[in-house]
């Protein structure tokens, strides 16, 4: 049988579950992006003279979502989900640990791609893999990481942004959204510049209906679209349950099976593991 | 005593008639749970007629049981859970459905009310008269379909004409790789045609990584093949169809995989199922078809089939004529090499169980014909995305001098490939020499070749290539493990190393010290999808290029030349010997002196 699937390249699993923008793999063999995005309209009823700042639609966004309060009581989250690729007959299921302040664990174990670990312990972004063994992240790709890895990344966006700009308004389907430039913050001024994250937040109820990035990987830069749905309160906040991303021509639905929060988790949960400490120069 | 006995009597009247009453309450009780168990039953299986038409596939398969069989209409259709959900999965998810207009339907229930039995006589457009029955359980999620039967009643003035239609078609399945249909397209099937033509067309055309298709006329291709697709009488013909617009694009990783190939999902062990082997393996030299391998303990070295042997019959066929045919018909294809070896292997396979008879020439030149009966290949089954399932082998072995050797068939199923890899690679830190074998290796996923290149990496993390998608282009980096392997590395490769095999062979060339050793590779390097059709075939179509930064030039059509050419020998194949591995051996001891 002569086949090749260029497999996708596990990337990374960001674990902001409010927004759940798992970049997560990539088809190496994908066609082009169509984008199939929902309509992204330039909305009627607002001019750009009447948009509020950045930093009013993000402390709006935090405000309507469970407010500082609830979000502060929140100090660690465990998630599990499932990645599909639709139409490939593929999924995945994927185990997140996060805590304050910016700590990750991403577990993946399945058929498709052996073990895979992803973490941040807020200073080193590694990944340790069956097929490509323990590494850790430098460049642009630490950064993402690092950044990815904040708690709850909206709320604390200033540690990891450097302005939030409001450009627009723009209809996402049905709803009329802000449309806010996030820059990110460089962790090491050496790295490049890199383009700033679009998040559209409902102009009513200041829930995120999409993301669009320029995810900038090693292999290249990727256009991601992310439209975040089926929100539900948990613990006094509002977190989608459902991702849909549009990448490189190809769907992928993220769908949050189960999110705790406040869990008694091991101490050195988010400590690297002996293969990746071994790395560290 | 009389009052005793009036007592006794008075008693016992009152028991009687108290134990009647509870069982007449007892029993209109049972009544009513009958009934309701009845209801519920009803209304799950209006859920289920409900979701196939709207194809609601969550839906759907939530009505059936976790250990559910489901018996379609064709004598293959056995589905578990699971491959029905692989099987209709695919068509729910771009809205195709069916509609069934059911009659009547008939429910009973057993005594405890747990277990219930149903039929329905129904009613599909085009189709006429259908009947489906089974068996639902409750569970703790409610009532579930355990066993699903769907079949047509069959009107006994034609039941013999019925029967010699089925026996035909199965006498052509078993001597075709693709079972042909003869029977004429109903109007439903012809509909599905159509829908998979467009899809594929439209496919093609949106998401090959060249804008220009290689400067096919698309549009051409279209206005050429829909005209013969609306004519055509029988599934075959438009089976035909479909093979052809995928082959015009000409390059590789273009297929229509037949919808049998998932039919068989669970059950490619069993008598009948596709993808029964000899256990030898041959190749093309000089016009020859030559055995180059054969299995231990294989249906072949029972039959005393050695290598070096050449392939004069099968069966009826005569091998140097169908040879020089297939060469012919391939002249100026780029990929007429592993087209070749392709055909000749494909040609000593079939259906397990089945036997094939092949005259060899044997090492003195004399004919022997020898029967062999087909078994299962070996290996782990691996079913991955919309693949059918395939069987994925890992061989590990030593020769004289602590030469360590690794082989495997394919860069799929990484628990299984990458573990044994990884400790291979660590166990052989202080070998002599290193052979990995990709010969006749089919490809699979590009990231596993990227990692097995990590292991033979020294220095910083290195790109060998790029991807070219129609609007992106990816850089494939590889980096060096923590831990590297060292030692001389010979890699084997052939015109049957195919695809992630080809990939993994350019990158070992141009970010590793090791050797390559054997004949150039296929020259099939796309990266592909594969996504199932309305009418249930698979449908793989290339969506991306790989360019080497060494040639900067695609490997489609060209392949990987190996640093040594050794063509397979014959006289050293009836020697015993592999004249690839015996020129790596070669190469790996000089590294050393």
């Amino acid at each position: 049988m002569n086949f090749s699937l260029l497999r996708q390249q596990v990337n990374k699993a960001v674990v902001a579950i409010e927004f759940v923008l798992i970049i997560g793999t990539l088809i190496l063999a994908a066609p082009h992006l169509q984008a199939q995005e929902t309509e992204t309209k330039q909305a009627a009823s607002k001019t750009t003279q009447d948009l509020p700042s950045g930093e009013d639609v993000m402390a709006k966004h935090i405000a309507k979502t469970g407010g500082q309060q609830a979000y502060d009581k929140i100090k660690n989250r465990v998630s599990e989900s499932t990645l599909e690729i639709v139409g490939q007959n593929v999924s995945l299921d994927i185990k997140t640990y996060a805590a304050r302040p910016n700590k990750t664990l991403v577990k993946i174990d399945s058929e498709l791609t052996g073990k895979i670990e992803k973490g941040s312990d807020g200073k080193v972004f590694w990944e340790n893999s069956l097929i490509s063994g323990p590494v850790i992240h430098d460049g642009v790709q630490r950064s993402m990481g690092l950044r990815d890895s904040t708690f709850e990344r909206f709320v604390h966006w200033k540690t990891i942004y450097e302005s939030a700009e409001c450009v627009n308004v723009k209809m996402v389907g049905d709803s009329e959204c802000y449309e806010v430039l996030l820059q990110p913050k460089k962790f090491d001024p050496a790295d490049e510049d890199e383009s700033p994250i679009h998040v559209f937040f409902d102009t009513s109820s200041y829930l995120i209906h999409k993301l669009q990035a320029v995810i900038e990987l090693e292999v290249g830069k990727i256009d991601v679209v992310a439209y975040p749905g089926d929100y539900r309160e948990v613990d006094g906040i509002m977190m989608a349950h459902k991702v849909r991303m549009e990448l490189m021509g190809q769907t992928r639905e993220v769908t949050v099976k189960s999110t705790k929060h406040n869990v008694k988790l091991p101490e050195n949960l988010f400590d690297l593991p002996d293969e990746v400490r071994k790395l560290v120069k | 005593m009389i009052i005793r006995k009036l007592f006794v009597f008075l008693v016992t009247a009152i028991v009687l008639i108290g134990g009647s009453q509870s069982s007449v309450t007892k029993t209109s009780a049972q009544s009513d749970n009958a009934a309701q168990a009845k209801a519920s039953i009803d209304q799950m299986l209006t859920r289920f007629r409900n979701a196939a038409e709207n194809a609601d596939g969550k839906e759907y398969f939530g009505c059936l049981d976790k250990d559910g069989i489901f018996l379609g209409t064709d004598e293959k259709e056995r589905f578990t859970l699971e491959t029905l959900k692989a099987t209709f999965g695919p068509n729910f998810e771009k809205g195709m459905g069916w509609k069934r207009d059911i009659k009547q339907r008939y429910i009973f229930v057993g005594p405890n009310n747990q277990i219930g039995w149903f039929e329905e006589h129904a009613q599909r457009e085009n189709l006429g008269a259908m009947r489906t029955t089974g068996v639902v359980r409750k569970t703790e999620d409610g009532w579930k379909i355990v066993q699903y039967n769907v079949s047509f009643p069959v009107p006994n003035e034609v039941v013999n004409d019925v029967a010699a239609i089925i026996r035909k078609s199965k006498e052509s399945a078993g001597t075709k790789t693709k079972a042909t249909n003869e029977t004429p397209l109903t109007d439903e099937q012809r509909q599905l045609f159509d829908q998979s033509f467009e899809y594929v067309w439209e496919k093609i055309r949106d998401t090959y990584w060249d804008p220009e298709l290689g400067g096919v006329d698309w549009q051409a291709v279209y206005d050429e093949l829909k005209p013969k697709l609306d004519n055509a009488k029988t599934e075959s013909d438009a089976d035909r169809v479909l093979d052809a617009l995928v082959s015009r694009m000409k390059v590789s990783h273009f297929a229509i995989i037949p919808k049998a190939a998932y039919e068989e999902l669970g059950h490619s062990e069993e008598k009948g199922a596709r993808g029964g082997v000899t256990g030898m393996d041959v190749r093309i030299v000089e016009d020859q078809v030559l055995v180059v391998s054969v299995t231990p303990d294989s249906p072949a070295e029972k039959a005393g089939i050695h290598t070096g042997w050449i392939l004069e019959a099968i069966d009826e066929i005569q091998v140097p004529a169908k040879l020089a045919e297939v060469k012919k018909e391939f002249e100026n294809n780029p990929h007429q090499r592993v087209i070749l070896a392709s055909a000749a292997n494909s040609r000593i396979r079939g259906r397990v169980g089945d036997e094939i008879t092949v005259t060899f020439r044997d090492g003195n030149d004399k004919l022997q014909a020898k029967t062999i009966e087909l078994v299962p290949p070996r290996g782990e089954v691996v079913q991955f995305g919309h693949l059918p399932e395939f069987r994925v082998r890992v061989d590990v072995k030593s020769f004289d001098d602590d030469i360590a050797y690794f082989r495997f068939n394919a860069f799929m199923n990484p628990i299984q490939v990458m573990t044994a890899y990884n400790e291979f690679m660590t166990d052989n830190m202080d070998a002599t020499g290193i052979i990995i074998d990709v010969r006749g290796n089919g490809g699979g996923g590009g990231e596993i070749a990227m990692g097995m290149i990590g292991w033979l990496m020294q220095g910083e993390k290195a790109s060998f290539g790029k991807v070219i998608l129609r609007d992106n282009e990816l850089n494939l980096i590889v980096r060096p493990r923590a831990v590297t392997n060292s030692r001389p590395v010979v890699v084997l490769i052939d015109e049957m190393s195919v695809s992630a095999a080809e990939f993994f062979a350019s990158g070992i060339k141009d970010l590793t010290k090791a050797r390559l050793v054997g004949t150039r590779t296929a020259g099939a390097v796309l990266g592909s999808q594969i996504e199932r059709l309305p009418t249930g075939d698979g449908f793989q179509f290339a969506a991306a290029n790989f360019i080497s930064n060494r040639t900067g030039k695609t490997l489609e059509g060209v392949g990987v030349t190996p640093h040594e050419v050794v063509e397979p020998n014959r006289e050293m194949l009836l020697a015993g010997k592999d004249a690839a591995i015996e020129a790596a051996i070669e190469w790996i001891q000089s590294q050393i002196k």
